[in-house]
């Protein structure tokens, strides 16, 4: 437990302090600019979170470098946006009925109503509450389960187990993530297969690279995700202004003003609505795959269920606009328990924090981090530590500062965006294309990543016109070499035994669940159609 | 008119001396480091890219090509051009292991610079499994416990067979990407013995692993009292170096200047490179540079080839 202790501080501290020990202040301002970018991202329809974290990801590594303590900085930064986004995009939901960010669509439905009614601002100030209420409880059941879980499915998890664990997730997710699961799984196979280009551990030189050396070492992945995420959405963008005549932007009805506070009395009210929301969000955002939307439709969906006056729901009160913003903003911190616990990301947030992690200094994300090794100091040696452990304890703390900031300034931050933040399209998709390409062209070296990007980017293209998610692809496409490297490893290790997979009980359950998912799944897709 | 005629002879003698008319590269230098960010090869070139721009003026941009154990790296090498303004970072066995048998890449494809550092080489296993040497490793597979033996390449998973072959047991190899992927491995049990180069230093330290045997030619320098793979009777030695290379046909003044710059950096205890390499490589830098480095390569080439016979025997 004291050593537990000891690493937590250090990991504090490594937060508010440089190796010197003087007082940095660097990872403090990064989390506070990237929140506030991300309140504004949130708050701009057609722009998300993920969206910012990848095109801020290359440029912050541009800026602060590769080394061990470029890591912080950037990753408070990521933190940032990834909480600021949660709660920016309720503002346009309330004030002029156009939800920000998909997930805040159901804040429309109490939130637009209460401001036409006069309580805009109050509007507002409920949705940030419980936003940030139920971050914060996201938070806090993150700090406590990912060590635990971690610790146990290191001790239980042996090769096949994980690899099992694995297949699992990626059928959960490609039944999970879109409308049909047989087109997410197919989907995600393709981003595995794509990822099977590069070195294999066989030791037999690279395969499916087509001669062309730089590929040695795969597809780069940064430049493989910015396609497929960012490239796909300009070219939809570029698309849409070419087809539809430029709509009018719709003109802003003057709101009355009416009550703004926001007391204890509305505290005590809504704080059942808020917990409730704040457990299904969690409980959604634990699971791999299934995203913000989801859990604001069960949040909204339950709140309206227990109340004493369900016909109320849609009028403008304020149990609606908690109950989606408690839910939907609860599901970004517990997102991060497949990832600490399991090395699983379960969203796109969690996709760019793993790709800082790896891309930048000498550290790993996964549950091999929660190793409470003895800190000994060596002559000769310096300290003995386990530094990933560290980092995690700091990831954790830029998400607490990250909240506080949310608590205080977020708020008052995001009242002050009353302007319906519209960029025009013929400014933001030509700048999005610089920065990606210059983006992926400094960090990938050189040509192949633009030739990767843009062939990724015409994949997300399709994929986004065929309405396809294309979560399962990049997920897919991120953890078949993990997984890969595990089968490979399960089979060496078990002497050569082709049916190691199958041999062990629990690999066994996870691969009977697996297939029951994908088949109880693709039925209900079929039943729902018919 | 004759002083005239001197003096100004000897300036322009001394204007033409080798010091002085040094080669110097036409534009920025391409370092291409053949591991991934964060590893002791990633660690220890960009601190010598730093170091040497400081001191030479030079202008490097150092860039990762992982894979294949340096291999990815080399056979786009192997194609830049050979002015001295495109080398690569990787390890000995890059160019004296992988070229045998290899249809893209060959040993005469490029020109050898200088080693920086050399490894420490280790049979590793977790503390809590008793173990103390090789033979208790032995002993307990006799008995019953299954070994699985984390590797990251083609030339280690064959030193582990020759060690199993001695001591006439089973093994199971376990292939990971990096020495680091050995020690993950170990840690989180999927493996019971693994290969370290170096980076097993602190969990050493921290008492989690123990080292069975040095694969180097003298004891490790945490178990300075410990056997090497020769003591038990096995010929083998896995030690490896850190070395930079370039394209074939590299000019021989940009091969020595490189060469001489590094050693400069290196010699100095107090480089980042050297403290580096004195911390997580230990003693100290290594330095065989140039022809000798070429020689020695093409020896280790041969010995491989006789390795890998031996193991298809």
């Amino acid at each position: 437990m004291e050593l537990a202790l000891e690493y937590i501080t250090r990991g504090v501290l490594e937060v508010f302090f440089t190796a010197d020990g003087q007082f940095d202040w660097l990872p403090l301002a990064m989390v506070f600019g990237g929140l506030l970018l991300g309140i504004a991202i949130g708050a701009t329809p057609g722009l998300n979170g993920p969206f910012a974290m990848a095109l801020s990801l290359p440029v912050l590594i541009s800026i602060f470098g590769h080394s061990d303590e470029a890591l912080l900085p950037i990753l408070g930064f990521l933190i940032g946006i990834m909480k600021g986004a949660t709660i920016g995009g309720a503002v346009p939901a309330i004030l002029f009925n156009t939800p920000g960010t998909p997930d805040a669509f159901l804040t429309t439905l109490d939130g637009y109503p209460m401001a036409k009614k006069g309580l805009g601002i109050k509007a507002l100030k409920i949705a940030h509450f419980s936003s940030v209420s139920g971050d914060t409880f996201s938070d806090m059941v993150l700090f406590i389960s990912a060590p635990v879980l971690a610790v146990m499915i290191e001790r239980v998890l042996d090769l096949p187990e994980k690899s099992a664990l694995i297949i699992l997730s990626l059928s959960f997710m490609a039944a999970v993530a879109g409308k049909s699961p047989t087109k997410g799984m197919i989907i995600g196979l393709l981003g595995m297969l794509l990822a099977l280009v590069g070195t294999t551990l066989s030791g037999n030189g690279p395969r499916m690279t087509f001669g062309i050396a730089a590929l040695g070492n795969g597809l780069p992945l940064t430049s493989a995700i910015l396609g497929v995420l960012v490239l796909s959405e300009v070219l939809v963008g570029i698309e849409e202004m070419t087809r539809a005549r430029r709509k009018k932007i719709t003109t802003l009805i003057r709101l009355p003003k009416g009550d703004t506070n926001f007391g204890w009395s509305d505290v005590r009210q809504l704080l059942p609505t808020i917990f409730r929301s704040a457990a299904i969000g969690t409980a959604i955002g634990a699971l791999p795959g299934i995203g913000t939307t989801l859990a604001a439709t069960l949040g909204y969906d339950a709140a309206r269920r227990v109340s004493k006056h369900p016909e109320k729901f849609g009028t403008g009160i304020p149990e609606g606009v908690a109950a989606t913003e408690a839910a939907n903003s609860s599901v970004s911190g517990a997102n991060l328990i497949p990832v600490m616990s399991l090395g699983i990301p379960g969203n796109f947030a969690a996709v760019f924090l793993i790709l800082a992690v790896e891309s930048v200094g000498n550290f790993t994300l996964g549950p091999s981090v929660f190793r409470f090794n003895e800190i000994k100091e060596i002559e000769g040696y310096g300290t003995i530590i386990n530094k990933d452990l560290v980092v995690a304890f700091s990831i954790f703390t830029l998400m607490v500062l990250a909240n506080l900031f949310n608590w205080t300034a977020g708020g008052w931050f995001m009242r002050t965006l009353g302007i319906l933040s519209r960029v025009p399209k013929s400014i933001m998709l030509p700048a999005v294309l610089l920065i990606t390409l210059t983006a992926v062209y400094a960090q990938d070296g050189g040509f192949v990543a633009i030739w990767v990007v843009v062939v990724f980017g015409a994949i997300g293209f399709v994929l986004r016109k065929l309405e396809i998610s294309i979560l399962p692809f990049v997920i897919g496409f991120l953890l078949a070499p993990r997984l890969e490297e595990l089968i490979r490893g399960g089979y060496s290790a078990s002497g050569s035994d082709p049916f190691f997979l199958v041999k062990s009980p629990i690999a066994l359950l996870f691969l009977a669940l697996a297939v029951f998912i994908l088949v109880f799944a693709g039925r209900r897709s079929a039943d729902i159609r018919t | 008119m004759i002083r005239l005629f001197v003096a100004t002879a000897m300036a322009l003698g001394l204007f033409l001396s080798p010091a002085n008319a040094e080669w110097q590269p036409k534009g920025p230098i391409k370092l291409w480091i053949g591991f991934g960010a964060g590893g002791g090869t990633d660690t220890q070139g960009r601190a010598l890219a730093e170091e040497l721009e400081k001191l030479k003026g030079w202008r490097i941009i150092p860039d990762n090509k992982a894979g294949g154990g340096g291999t990815v790296m080399a056979a786009q090498l192997k194609d830049a051009p050979a002015d001295g303004q495109t080398i690569g970072f990787a390890i000995n066995t890059t160019f004296d292991f992988a070229t045998i048998k290899n249809d893209n890449l060959a040993i005469d494809d490029f020109t050898f610079i200088t080693t920086t550092a050399g490894s420490q080489m280790a049979v590793l296993a977790r503390t809590d499994s008793g173990w103390k040497s090789l033979e208790d490793m032995a002993k307990a597979a006799k008995g019953g416990t299954k070994i699985v033996w984390a590797n990251w390449g083609d030339q280690v998973q064959a030193g582990a067979e020759i060690v199993a072959k001695h001591f006439g047991i089973k093994i199971n190899p376990l292939r990971g990407k990096g020495g680091k992927s050995g020690m993950n491995a170990l840690v989180a049990r999927d493996a019971n013995v693994a290969w370290g180069g170096g980076v097993q230093r602190g969990l050493v330290a921290a008492g989690e692993l123990v080292i069975l045997a040095s694969a180097e030619d003298k004891p490790l320098v945490q178990a300075p009292k410990g056997k090497t793979l020769k003591d038990y009777g096995i010929d083998l030695s896995l030690g490896f170096q850190f070395l930079l290379a370039g394209p074939k046909g590299m000019p021989q003044e940009a091969r020595d200047a490189i060469a001489k710059a590094i050693a400069e950096v290196l010699s100095n205890p107090e480089s980042k490179t050297a403290k580096f390499i004195a911390k997580q490589y230990p003693p100290g830098p290594v330095v065989v540079a140039g022809d000798a480095l070429t020689a020695r390569l093409k020896k280790n080439y041969e010995a491989n080839q006789e390795l890998l016979k031996a193991l298809s025997k």
